[in-house]
């Protein structure tokens, strides 16, 4: 094609020809037609819908389909206490750890975005990618040493006689809370800080110029500006959340299971396929509507600071 | 290569076998007994060669599995032996390959009472005619399944740490009495039916009159224990950990890995009083690539006591053939539930029960549980 476009305005000469091709008739457009970009898109849909449209779907519809066809699974999962227990442990939970995530990450953010200092950006850097790094046992069970009775942290309160009987940490909601807080951390801070560091220095300089306290400006300028990015940090952290099966596990125990779990004792010890089905159908469907309500939440907020 | 084939010897009664360990026998006899057995040669079989997957527990059970049994198996037999690690996981692993039709195991280390559920859901063969009559032959009826044969026999110790605890507790009753045996306990998470069965024991009912068990009366014993249970393990690893760290004065655990926390150099008391115990069985999956080298390895394991005795040094569970304990010096054979004096303390639990009512143990468990 090249060739042929250039031969027309250059001769033979094959480097002048694709030197002369650049101003031709077809110019690289941002654009591409629509047929261009589904067909880019081929390869990423195909993989999508075979490993993750086609797996939810089978799941869906076991549920749904074995042994029988109806909604005895669903009736099932919220007529048994033990699971309807776990969805609402698993709610509560990933609730709490996303206001926290979504608060000091939002903080966090702030800070790598406006420290002038080199050295707080780095460790808070560190700090934040480290965790992404390591791997998810090491991860949890660095918690089960720091927590247990006779961990790390027990043994540190004890030599500085604040307490004297070693506090029960482990195995408790609150360990759990931990464990998924610090997991989910980074996944808050980076698009928080993304949107913060596209922000004009000169809109916060501006609102201070006309007599906005700090509190003022970062409260009128800056959230309602870094808003769609807190809600999809948010979302993400509360939907990923959710899923967590490993950290309910060593750090909670068997007491209080998330969903996921729960999943997994009606796998392997109930032979219930058709019931795990139904339960990470549960599951699934509540990421999606949290995704969905995130999503009309960040839209919303969108269109009222457009109409300012 | 072997030469020694004692599958043909006339069978040594379990009886026999236990008066000889009680005579003392066991503590210092070696090999003099099996090195005198019958010297017939194998009758002609096809040989039988390939690769074995074996799907077993994991971990240290893996590796003695490997270290004790495969090696030398494979050196004889020239069959090269793998495993997989699928601890707990058997059923519900082997349902979905048969579903898939692609069945990868030869051979199953599965307790028994998942062992039934897959007898009846057909996903285990029951043994060809010729292969059981060798085993029995080889270890005695008891030791036989028609689907397999007992492997890591294990029962349920109550394990405490002397150096943390302020009363051992020696009885099932002094276990659930938190008031009397004050201290933070361990119990399994993952129950079917242990905790029941320890609760009406507790309760005052007599080992012979447990089933089928009153779960009524069983829950109402378990909400005692339950605020002295600090930990719910979930892993046999995980039994071991809590006791080791300190976490936890006094649990539940099986024995093997009881034995195990001792070895670490742990002051442990087991009491073996009212022990339920259970063996696993070696099953062989209905669509096993290479069903015939997992018989093979059937009978080698039923005719090599002298590999048994070292499992039960190892792992601290028993093994099928009662000459195996011959090999074991008393010190170990005492911290195992299979070993006679501490089996006269438990009960062999009741499987076919526990395989007909899992789900329903299971969800009450479950809930019981998470209240």
């Amino acid at each position: 094609m090249a060739e042929s476009v250039g031969a027309t305005s250059a001769g033979s000469d094959p480097a002048a020809a694709r030197l002369a091709w650049r101003p031709g008739a077809r110019e690289w457009r941002s654009d591409p037609s629509i047929a261009v970009g589904l067909l880019l898109l081929v390869p990423a849909l195909l993989l999508l819908v075979a490993l993750f449209v086609v797996p939810i779907v089978r799941i869906v519809w076991q549920a749904l389909a074995e042994p029988t066809f109806g909604l005895d699974r669903f009736r099932e999962f919220w007529s048994n206490p033990a699971p309807r227990r776990a969805l609402f442990t698993t709610l509560r939970i990933s609730a709490l750890v996303t206001v926290l995530c979504t608060l000091m990450g939002a903080l966090v953010a702030w800070e790598l975005r406006a420290t002038r200092s080199r050295f707080v950006r780095l460790m808070l850097w560190g700090a934040t990618l480290f965790p992404l790094w390591t791997s998810g046992v090491v991860r949890n069970y660095a918690f089960t040493i720091i927590l247990q009775r006779r961990g790390i942290l027990n043994t540190w309160l004890a030599s500085l006689g604040v307490i004297a009987e070693p506090l029960s940490l482990l195995y408790t909601e609150t360990a759990v809370v931990m464990g998924i807080f610090y997991t989910m951390l980074p996944y808050a801070i980076l698009p928080i800080y993304a949107s913060f560091a596209s922000l004009d220095d000169q809109l916060v300089a501006a609102a201070e110029s006309l007599g906005a306290s700090k509190a003022r400006a970062f409260g009128d300028v800056v959230l309602p500006l870094a808003a769609p990015s807190i809600f999809a940090a948010a979302a993400i952290v509360f939907v990923v959340s959710v899923g967590f099966y490993i950290t309910p596990i060593l750090l909670g125990g068997p007491k209080a299971p998330f969903l996921a779990t729960f999943v997994d004792i009606q796998i392997y010890r109930l032979f219930d396929f058709p019931g795990a089905a139904a339960t990470a159908s549960v599951l699934f469907l509540t990421a999606f509507l949290i995704i969905g309500i995130a999503w009309r939440a960040v839209g919303l907020e969108r269109i009222r600071s457009a109409l300012g | 290569m072997s030469t020694v084939n004692p599958l043909r010897e006339r069978p040594i009664s379990r009886r026999r076998v236990l008066a000889a360990l009680g005579a003392g026998v066991a503590a210092t006899a070696v090999s003099a007994p099996v090195a005198a057995m019958a010297q017939q040669a194998s009758p002609a079989r096809r040989k039988v060669t390939g690769n074995m997957v074996l799907a077993t527990w994991g971990g240290r059970y893996s590796k003695a599995m490997k270290d004790i049994f495969l090696t030398p198996f494979s050196q004889e037999t020239g069959i090269t032996p793998q495993t997989v690690d699928a601890p707990g996981g058997f059923v519900p692993m082997l349902q979905a390959q048969a579903k898939a039709g692609n069945v990868t195991w030869d051979l199953v280390d599965v307790g028994e009472a998942d062992s039934l559920y897959l007898l009846d859901n057909g996903l285990v063969q029951p043994l060809p005619a010729d292969v059981k009559a060798d085993l029995v032959a080889a270890v005695g009826e008891q030791h036989v399944a028609d689907h397999g044969i007992s492997f890591a026999a294990f029962g349920w110790v109550i394990a405490t740490n002397r150096a943390t605890a302020k009363r051992v507790p020696m009885t099932p009753a002094d276990f659930f009495d938190v008031q009397n045996f004050p201290g933070r306990r361990t119990m399994y998470g993952e129950d079917q039916a242990t905790g029941v069965l320890y609760a009406l024991q507790a309760d005052g009912v007599p080992r012979n009159q447990l089933y089928p068990p009153d779960l009524d009366r069983a829950y109402k014993k378990l909400d005692k224990v339950k605020p002295g249970v600090a930990v719910w393990w979930r892993t046999g690893d995980q039994s071991q950990q809590v006791l080791r760290d300190k976490e936890v004065d006094m649990g539940l655990l099986w024995d093997g890995r009881a034995a195990g926390v001792i070895d670490q150099g742990l002051d442990l008391e087991l009491s073996f009083e009212g022990s339920p115990i259970s063996r696993d069985l070696f099953v062989v999956p209905t669509k096993a690539p290479n069903a015939a080298a997992a018989f093979e390895f059937l009978r080698w394991y039923a005719t090599h006591p002298e590999e048994g005795g070292k499992w039960i040094q190892a792992m601290g569970y028993g093994v099928a053939n009662p000459k195996a304990y011959e090999y074991v010096p008393e010190k170990i054979a005492k911290r195992n539930a299979y070993y006679p004096p501490n089996f006269a303390k438990g009960f062999m639990v009741n499987t076919r029960w526990t395989s007909q009512n899992r789900a329903d143990l299971v969800k009450r468990w479950t809930q019981w549980l998470s209240q």
